[in-house]
């Protein structure tokens, strides 16, 4: 009778610790911003897909690094990842494991917003990832492009904003993708400020052909 | 005798079986803390370095007196040394990531400071003074952040500019800017003011919006924030973590008493943030999140004060049950909980981020303290749906003039016919058609009470309040461009308006 009242003990443990992990990881992929989301995002296509695994998956590799390339190897065909894509990694950690995302370059120059990201437990296996990549065809590099100097003219006129001192000698060359567009496009990112205004700067992106506006970013000031 | 046996080796082995059972399921163990390391890092007793002498945090909470300034005679008892480590060049303030600037990136190296008799020692009034307590300050929380299993990005530079060049002389601000877009800019941290410089609290504050970046992936916590958004709550989250890391390894429960004195206006010795609770309106988050719809739109550094609140008592709390290394234990739940935030992150995927976060690493040891610290000031993660969709109403408008005028806004109205409020309303721009491309794509309004209806771009919120985009100059005149707003709230169904706008 007593070895019964035991295994049933046993029994009941066993399904207590399976609902308490099963628990822990639902919880932790519902936080673990692994969710679709819907195009909030301008300029970037159809927006972000992501996905969590339902159990840690064991993929070769002796540093996060070398696991994170190997499950992207293993998802080339399947994400369509072009051959005039680079991929470039950074790789983030943290107590909870390792994080390594792909920036997508073509030619040396960064495509913003199409990341690839592969997260790690402690154990080095893969839990989840994001995938921000869309096969987006070459950019031509050689159509005509406004010089520097010409995009900050049309820029004071339009948007009275000037350059932000010193920033002629950090212009970046960026490829920026545009919803509906085939091919990212190219384009100047340059800091530039309001001549009035206080010392907050604003990072502005211009398509390099025409000097659109194809996105802002500003400074994070402590104080209006 | 032989049943006995037999009958305690069956005990033993379900015993054994129990025990393995229960102990497959601790895989929440975090690494152990080297504690000792952490606290001589904290307060940066390296053994070895050129040495600096330096008044921590600042004047007024070295002498206890909210009064004290710069020119203070007291301060010569209150210069403690310390040493500098990370220098490439012992008589110079740098190294390979963190350079140390005055005025811009591009200042005279000859201009900066430099080590005389073996150390860096200066007169508060004095730029070197200032430079040298920037690069202890953000090279202590390198080396602390590391030591708690933290890396930070170091795929570019970072400048910190400590008397930055500002078109009013008088301006008085810290500016942190990590360059997203840009990968020929470093990230620069800008102070402008000629005492701003002298505090602890900016160089550990302002690299705390580097570590969040960093340790978030760099996925845009606040994205629309840094696309120009008045008010998100990914923003107030961002000012919330970079004070409660300053605040924690300063062991302090306030933030910005000096910059508060450098601005005006508040009374002696007022910080600029209070972390804990107070009488004024700021530990409850229903008065911290809510649109009066009168012009009274939710404010970030309002909301990161509530937020200082709900961490530093969880820190608190921690620090209670763990007494030696209890901050440590803090600090590194909750960069752990930020590294799982999303782009644009809400209060609510913090408040989730750290329960992931304290179950992965504690097998839920602080639950109920997190989930107390957050609810016990009134913030509430599962609100009551809305009984009704929100409706939402819009006019595009200019907002730039003239025959080249392409930027346009948006006159908005919401309401919200439910009883219950709205949870964190954000208005979005989006478009198909790539000749619309939305700039300011996203603005944040808050927590919208039932039976309320807010205006903006008329009256009640000014047009700056607007989601705004620009219209291709490529598009053809005359020619008709689709749009499509998105207002979500968390505690409804998104609702949609679209329509067209001309060139």
């Amino acid at each position: 009778m007593k070895k019964w009242i035991l295994f049933l003990a046993i029994a009941i443990a066993a399904s207590l610790w399976i609902f308490v992990i099963q628990k822990k990881t639902e919880r932790h992929f519902n936080s673990s911003s692994l969710t679709i989301q819907g195009n909030l995002v301008p300029s970037f296509g159809q927006g972000r897909s992501g996905r969590g695994i339902a159990a840690a998956m064991k993929v070769s590799g002796r540093t996060s690094l070398e696991v994170a390339r190997n499950f992207v190897e293993l998802h080339r065909a399947e994400w369509k990842l072009q051959s005039h894509h680079e991929l470039v990694p950074e790789v983030y950690r943290s107590p909870l494991g390792s994080r390594v995302k792909f920036a997508i370059v073509q030619d040396g120059i960064p495509i913003i917003g199409l990341a690839l990201e592969v997260r790690m437990n402690r154990n080095l296996e893969v839990v989840g990832f994001e995938n921000e990549y869309k096969p987006l065809e070459k950019a031509d590099l050689s159509s005509p492009t406004l010089s520097v100097s010409e995009v900050f003219q049309g820029a004071s006129a339009r948007l009275h904003l000037e350059p932000a001192p010193g920033s002629e000698d950090h212009v970046g060359k960026i490829l920026f993708p545009v919803a509906g567009a085939p091919a990212p496009q190219l384009a100047y990112a340059v800091s530039m400020k309001d001549p009035e205004g206080k010392a907050r700067l604003y990072q502005m992106v211009f398509r390099a052909a025409d000097g659109q506006v194809l996105a802002k970013q500003q400074s994070r000031t402590e104080l209006r | 005798m032989r049943r006995q046996r037999g009958h305690h080796i069956f005990v033993f082995f379900a015993a054994g079986l129990l025990l393995v059972l229960t102990g497959c399921g601790s895989d929440c163990k975090a690494p152990a803390l080297n504690t000792q390391k952490l606290e001589r890092i904290r307060r940066s007793l390296f053994s070895s370095g050129t040495e600096a002498r330096l008044v921590i945090p600042n004047p007024i909470d070295a002498l206890g007196d909210a009064n004290a300034d710069i020119a203070d005679s007291r301060l010569s008892s209150v210069f403690d040394p310390f040493h500098l480590d990370g220098l490439v060049d012992p008589s110079r303030l740098g190294n390979e990531f963190l350079k140390i600037r005055i005025r811009d990136l591009n200042d005279n190296v000859s201009d900066l400071a430099r080590a005389s008799n073996g150390g860096f020692e200066f007169s508060l009034d004095d730029p070197h003074y200032a430079e040298t307590m920037a690069y202890f300050g953000v090279q202590r929380m390198i080396r602390y952040v590391e030591a708690l299993g933290f890396s930070v990005v170091k795929s570019r530079p970072l400048y910190v500019m400590v008397r930055a060049a500002s078109e009013d002389p008088k301006e008085i601000n810290a500016i942190y800017d990590h360059n997203y877009f840009n990968p020929q800019m470093p990230r620069t941290m800008r102070f402008m003011g000629d005492k701003t410089g002298v505090d602890l609290n900016m160089p550990d504050h302002e690299f705390g919006h580097l570590f969040n970046e960093s340790v978030s992936r760099e996925v845009g916590m606040d994205y629309a924030g840094d696309a120009g958004a008045i008010f998100t709550e990914g923003s107030a989250l961002h000012e919330c973590l970079a004070d409660y890391l300053a605040m924690s390894v300063a062991g302090k429960r306030y933030i910005g008493r000096w910059l508060a004195k450098q601005i005006g206006g508040y009374q002696p010795g007022e910080p600029l943030r209070y972390a804990v609770d107070r009488d004024d309106g700021k530990s409850d988050f229903r008065k911290v999140s809510v649109n009066d719809g009168r012009g009274g739109n939710p404010e970030r550094y309002t909301m990161a004060e509530w937020c200082d609140r709900v961490t530093l008592s969880i820190w608190a709390k921690i620090r209670e049950r763990h007494p030696e290394e209890g901050a440590a234990i803090s600090d590194r739940l909750v960069f752990s909980a930020v590294s799982l935030l999303k782009r644009d992150s809400s209060v609510r995927d913090f408040y989730e981020a750290m329960l992931s976060a304290d179950e992965e690493l504690h097998c839920g040891e602080f639950s109920e303290d997190i989930e107390h610290a957050f609810q016990s000031r009134g913030f509430n993660a599962d609100p009551e749906s809305l009984s009704r969709q929100l409706q939402l109403s819009a006019e595009p408008v200019a907002v730039d003039s003239g025959a080249n005028s392409r930027s346009v806004g948006f006159q908005i109205t919401i309401k919200n016919s439910s009883s219950q409020t709205a949870r964190n309303v954000r208005v979005a721009v989006e478009s198909d058609d790539l000749l619309l491309i939305p700039v300011v794509y996203m603005q944040g309004y808050g927590d919208i009470p039932g039976g309320r209806t807010l205006n903006i771009g008329g009256q009640g919120l000014g047009l700056d309040f607007s989601p705004t985009a620009e219209i291709d100059s490529r598009a053809p005149a005359g020619r008709a461009i689709s749009y499509r707003l998105r207002l979500m709230t968390e505690n409804g169904s998104d609702v949609f308006v679209e329509g067209k706008v001309t060139r």
